[in-house]
C-alpha cells in the first residue's frame, strides 16, 4: 500500500494523463488524437493555468482564493473600458496587472488586520467584485476592442502554437523560479508549513502573506489580459466563470497540498493539462456538461482523499524509509 | 471495606529512552484530600493520566474501590467513579452550564432532551457544594472560576467518588481560590476523595490531609500534612544525586554584552539580568513561571511593555524576530515541533530558512552555496540524516534539535537562547547537546539556558536566574548553587 502511494504521489498524474489519452483516443481516434486537439487543450487551459500559478502560491502559504474569477472579470471590464477609451496597449496591460495585484493584496491586508482567514475574506470579495461588475456594465457584453489587441493571445507562433500558450508558459516559468529559487518563495513554503516556526525563524509573516497575494493577483491580471485578447469581448458574466475553482482543482489534483507547505508549479501545470484533457475528451465524446461537472467533483475528491492518505502514512516525495527509532523517541 | 479508595501498585510507564514512572506505589484514603507534589517531570501528570486512563501503564495495577485493573480507558474510569479536572477545561463554550454538566449522558424524556430535569439536578448538585451558577448560562460567559465549578459539578452529578484536580488554582484569582478551598472542604465532608496536584506548597498545607512526593518518576514519601513542613517537602522533591558529568569550561568569561533592566510584559514583570561573552546563564523555575515568555520578549517575538534591553552597549527595541536575528540573537524554542520545525520539509530547507541571504546570487538562491552550508553544519554538529533532503519529521528528536540549533547558528548568532533544549530526547542525545552548548561558549558564544531539569541548569550554568509566577526571585552565583535553594525560590519562598 505504502509503495503504491509513493508511486502514485510521484507518477500518478502521468498515469492518469496516459489513461485519459488512451481512453479518449480509442473512443474518438479521428478527432481526439490530432494536433488541433492538443493545441486546443493548451489554449483552453491557459487562462485557468495562469490563474493557477498564483493560486499555487496561495495554497502553499496555507491560504486559498475564491475571488479569482470575480477579480478577473472586474479587471477585464476596466481594462476593456480603458482600451475603448483609446489608451495604449502597454498602459492597459500594466493597469490590469497592477489593479489585480492591488485587489489581491487588499484581501491579504484585510485578513491580517482583522485576524480572519483568507477563506472568509476572499469569499466576501468574490461577492463584492461580482456585484461591482454587474453594477458597472449590467448584463451587457462589451465588444468592439481594437482589432490589434487580438494579437496578444491569438498570434500563431510557427503557424501552430497560439501565443496565449506562450504567455502561460512564461507565467509558469516565472512562478516556478520565484517559488524554488528566491527567498520569497522559500518564505511562502515556511509560512504554509508552520506559521509559528516561520515567525520565530525571522520571517515577517504579514509582509510575506501580503506580497504573495499581490503577486498572485498579478497573475490574475495577466490572465485577464490573455482572456480579453482571446475572446475580444467581456462582460460581468465572466465573474461567474469557473476560473476560481478550476484553478484550485488543478493545483490540488497535481498534488499541491490544501493546508500549505507542499507543492510546486510542475504539479500545477500537470494538473491543468490533465483536467483540460478531460474536459476536451468528454466534449469530443459527447458527454454532457452536467456529467462533466460530476466527473470533476469525483476527481477532485479522489485527489484530496489520496493526498490525505499519503500524508497520514507519512510518505511524501523524496522520503526514504521512515526512521522508526526517531518516531519512538518522541 | 478497605480504607483506601485508590491503590496504585508498582505502576511503571516507559517511553523509549525515558522512564516516566518507576514502580510507583500510591494510595488515597476514602474521604481525604491527598496532595501530589513534585518538580516538572517528576511523573505527576503521568500518574494521573494512568489513573484516568488517558494513557496505558507499561506494568503495575490500579485498585479502585477494591477492584483490580491493569489498565483503564477514559470511558471506563469515569464509569467507575473517577473524575478529573485538567488544567485545560473540557467544556463546550457554546452550550449552557447544565448541558455541559450532563455532556455525553443527557437526561431524556422519550426522544427529547429533558432540559428542565438537567437544570434542576445541576442546581441541586451546586447546592451540595454551596455555590450557585444559573444553569442556563452559556459557559462562554463564565469566569474561569465558574468554569471550574461547572467541571466540579459535572463530577458530582456523575457520582464520582474520586476527583483529581490538576493545578486547580493556577488560573484563579485570590477570591476564587478561597471559594475553591470552601468547595473542596464541602466535597470532603460528603465523603469525596480528592487528589490535589499542585506545586504551590502554601496550598497543600491549606487543604490537604496527606501529601505524596514524587521525584524522577519514583515514589519518595507519603506524609501526614500536619507532620511535615515546607523545608522537608522541598528537600524530598529535589534530593537527588547531581550528575557531575558536564563538560567544563576552559575559556574565561568575557565582557558584558547584554543587559536587561526592568523588563515587563507578556506575563512577567521586572526582569533584570546581564549576560557576558562566553557565559551560560541558566533560567530555572516551575512550569508557567514566565521563562519562555521573557525570552520571547527579548527576541522580539512578543511585545514588551516596559524596560530596556542593551545589546553590545546599544539600546535595542525589537519589534519583530528578524531584527533580533540581525543583531546576533538566536532563539531555540521550547516546542520543537510546533515552534521550531517545518516537519514536512527537508533538513536542508529547515536548516537554511533563516539565513537565505547567505547564498544569494543576485536575487536567486544558489543551490551550490546552500549545499555547502548544509554540509558544513551536518558535519559540525554531527547530524545523522540519510540525506540533505530527508524530511525532518523522520529524524530522531536529538537530531531534530540539532537541525534547529544549526538553523540559528547559520544566522551567525552570538547570543543563543536554548529553551528546554533536551526535552524529549534520549540520554545520549542529551549529553551531546551539553557538549554542543559548551563548545559554543568555548567559541565565544553566550548562552541563555532555560530548562526545567535542575540537573542541567546547575551542571552547565555560570549563574542562575530563578523565576516564580512571572517575578524574578533572585540570581544565584555558581558557589551558591543548591537544589533546595533553587526549589524554594521557584516555589515562591524567599530563601
Amino acid at each position: 500500500m505504502k509503495v503504491f502511494l509513493m508511486i502514485w504521489k510521484k507518477f500518478g498524474m502521468l498515469f492518469l494523463m496516459a489513461a485519459m489519452i488512451l481512453v479518449f483516443g480509442i473512443l474518438a481516434p479521428a478527432t481526439f488524437l490530432t494536433e488541433t486537439t492538443l493545441f486546443n487543450i493548451l489554449k483552453q487551459g491557459s487562462v485557468t493555468g495562469i490563474c493557477a500559478c498564483g493560486v499555487t502560491m496561495m495554497l502553499i502559504t496555507g491560504g486559498i482564493d475564491l475571488s479569482v474569477a470575480s477579480r478577473l472579470a472586474l479587471t477585464q471590464i476596466l481594462t476593456a473600458k480603458l482600451l475603448l477609451a483609446g489608451h495604449p496597449f502597454w498602459l492597459c496591460i500594466l493597469f490590469a496587472v497592477v489593479f489585480a495585484a492591488f485587489t489581491g493584496a487588499l484581501n491579504a491586508v484585510i485578513a491580517e488586520v482583522l485576524h480572519t482567514s483568507v477563506f472568509v475574506v476572499t469569499m466576501a470579495a468574490m461577492y463584492i467584485y461580482t456585484g461591482v461588475c454587474y453594477l458597472l456594465v449590467g448584463a451587457a457584453t462589451i465588444y468592439g476592442l481594437p482589432a490589434r489587441f487580438k494579437r496578444i493571445s491569438q498570434t500563431l507562433l510557427f503557424d501552430k502554437i497560439p501565443s496565449i500558450v506562450l504567455i502561460f508558459a512564461l507565467c509558469a516559468l516565472l512562478a516556478h523560479f520565484i517559488l524554488s529559487r528566491t527567498s520569497f518563495g522559500r518564505h511562502m513554503y515556511a509560512l504554509g508549513g508552520n506559521r509559528e516556526a516561520a515567525r520565530l525563524s525571522g520571517i515577517n509573516v504579514t509582509r510575506t502573506l501580503i506580497s504573495t497575494h499581490a503577486l498572485a493577483g498579478g497573475f490574475v491580471g495577466m490572465a485577464a489580459v490573455a482572456l480579453l485578447s482571446r475572446t475580444t469581448t467581456t462582460g460581468a458574466i465572466v465573474s461567474s466563470g469557473t476560473y476560481s475553482f478550476d484553478s484550485i482543482i488543478a493545483c490540488v489534483l497535481g498534488g499541491v497540498a490544501i493546508g500549505g507547505g507542499l507543492g510546486n508549479i510542475y504539479q500545477t501545470v500537470l494538473g491543468i493539462i490533465v483536467i483540460y484533457i478531460m474536459f476536451n475528451g468528454l466534449t469530443i465524446t459527447h458527454v454532457s456538461d452536467y456529467w462533466q461537472m460530476v466527473v470533476k467533483g469525483v476527481i477532485l475528491f479522489l485527489a484530496i482523499g489520496l493526498e490525505l492518505i499519503v500524508r497520514k502514512s507519512g510518505t511524501s516525495l523524496g522520503t526514504a524509509k521512515k526512521d522508526k527509532k526517531a518516531e519512538k523517541a518522541e | 471495606m478497605s480504607d483506601n479508595i485508590l491503590e496504585v501498585r508498582g505502576l511503571t510507564k516507559l517511553y523509549p529512552g525515558v522512564t516516566a514512572l518507576d514502580q510507583v506505589d500510591f494510595s488515597v484514603k476514602r474521604g481525604e484530600v491527598h496532595g501530589l507534589i513534585g518538580e516538572n517531570g517528576a511523573g505527576k501528570s503521568t500518574l494521573i493520566k494512568c489513573v484516568t486512563g488517558a494513557i496505558t501503564p507499561t506494568s503495575g495495577t490500579i485498585v479502585f474501590n477494591e477492584k483490580e485493573y491493569t489498565h483503564l480507558d477514559p470511558h471506563s474510569s469515569s464509569e467507575i467513579g473517577i473524575g478529573v479536572i485538567y488544567q485545560e477545561f473540557s467544556l463546550v463554550p457554546a452550550l449552557s452550564v447544565a448541558e455541559n454538566v450532563f455532556l455525553g449522558n443527557y437526561l431524556q424524556k422519550g426522544p427529547l432532551i429533558d432540559f428542565k430535569a438537567m437544570e434542576k439536578k445541576t442546581e441541586e448538585a451546586m447546592k451540595q457544594i454551596g455555590v450557585y451558577i444559573p444553569p442556563k448560562t452559556m459557559v462562554w460567559y463564565l469566569t474561569v472560576g465558574h468554569q471550574q465549578i461547572t467541571e466540579i459539578t459535572r463530577a458530582l452529578v456523575k457520582n464520582c467518588s474520586l476527583l483529581i484536580m490538576d493545578e486547580p488554582t493556577a488560573p484563579l484569582t485570590n477570591a476564587e481560590v478561597d471559594q475553591l478551598y470552601a468547595i473542596i472542604r464541602n466535597l470532603k465532608a460528603q465523603g469525596m476523595s480528592i487528589i490535589y496536584v499542585s506545586h504551590r506548597l502554601e496550598e497543600l498545607f491549606e487543604v490537604t490531609d496527606r501529601i505524596t512526593v514524587l521525584r524522577d518518576g519514583r515514589f519518595i514519601a507519603t506524609m501526614d500534612t500536619g507532620a511535615t513542613n515546607k523545608q522537608e517537602l522541598i528537600k524530598l522533591m529535589v534530593g537527588r544525586e547531581l550528575s557531575t558529568d558536564f563538560p567544563e569550561r576552559t575559556m574565561p568569561i568575557g565582557e558584558e554584552i547584554l543587559k536587561v533592566e526592568n523588563l515587563s510584559g507578556n506575563g512577567v514583570e521586572n526582569i533584570n539580568f546581564t549576560l557576558h561573552r562566553g557565559e551560560i546563564l541558566g533560567f530555572a523555575g516551575l512550569l508557567g513561571c514566565g521563562r519562555s515568555e521573557t525570552m520571547q520578549m527579548l527576541y522580539g517575538a512578543a511585545k514588551k511593555q516596559s524596560g530596556t534591553v542593551t545589546l553590545h552597549g546599544e539600546e535595542v527595541n525589537f519589534k519583530e524576530t528578524a531584527q533580533a536575528m540581525k543583531k546576533g540573537l538566536g532563539y531555540i524554542p521550547e516546542d520543537r515541533k510546533r515552534q521550531g520545525l517545518f516537519l514536512w520539509k527537508g533538513v536542508d530547507f529547515n536548516l537554511t530558512i533563516s539565513a537565505l541571504k547567505k547564498f544569494m546570487n543576485w536575487c536567486f538562491l544558489s543551490r551550490r552555496k546552500e549545499k555547502t552550508l548544509v554540509d558544513e553544519y551536518l558535519n559540525k554538529l554531527t547530524i545523522k540524516t540519510p540525506s540533505r533532503q530527508q524530511l525532518v519529521m523522520n529524524l530522531s528528536g536529538g537530531n531534530q534539535q540539532k537541525v534547529i540549533v544549526s538553523k540559528v547558528l547559520a544566522t551567525d548568532a552570538d547570543i543563543m537562547v536554548f529553551d528546554e533544549p533536551t526535552r524529549g530526547i534520549d540520554v545520549g542525545a542529551k549529553a551531546e547537546m551539553y557538549q554542543l552548548i559548551r563548545n559554543l561558549t568555548e567559541e565565544g558564544h553566550s548562552v541563555i539556558l532555560v530548562s526545567s531539569e535542575m540537573n542541567e541548569v546547575i551542571g552547565l550554568s555560570d549563574r542562575i536566574v530563578v523565576l516564580c509566577e512571572g517575578k524574578q526571585m533572585g540570581i544565584l552565583e555558581r558557589n551558591e548553587f543548591d537544589q533546595e535553594k533553587i526549589m524554594a525560590l521557584a516555589s515562591g519562598e524567599s530563601a
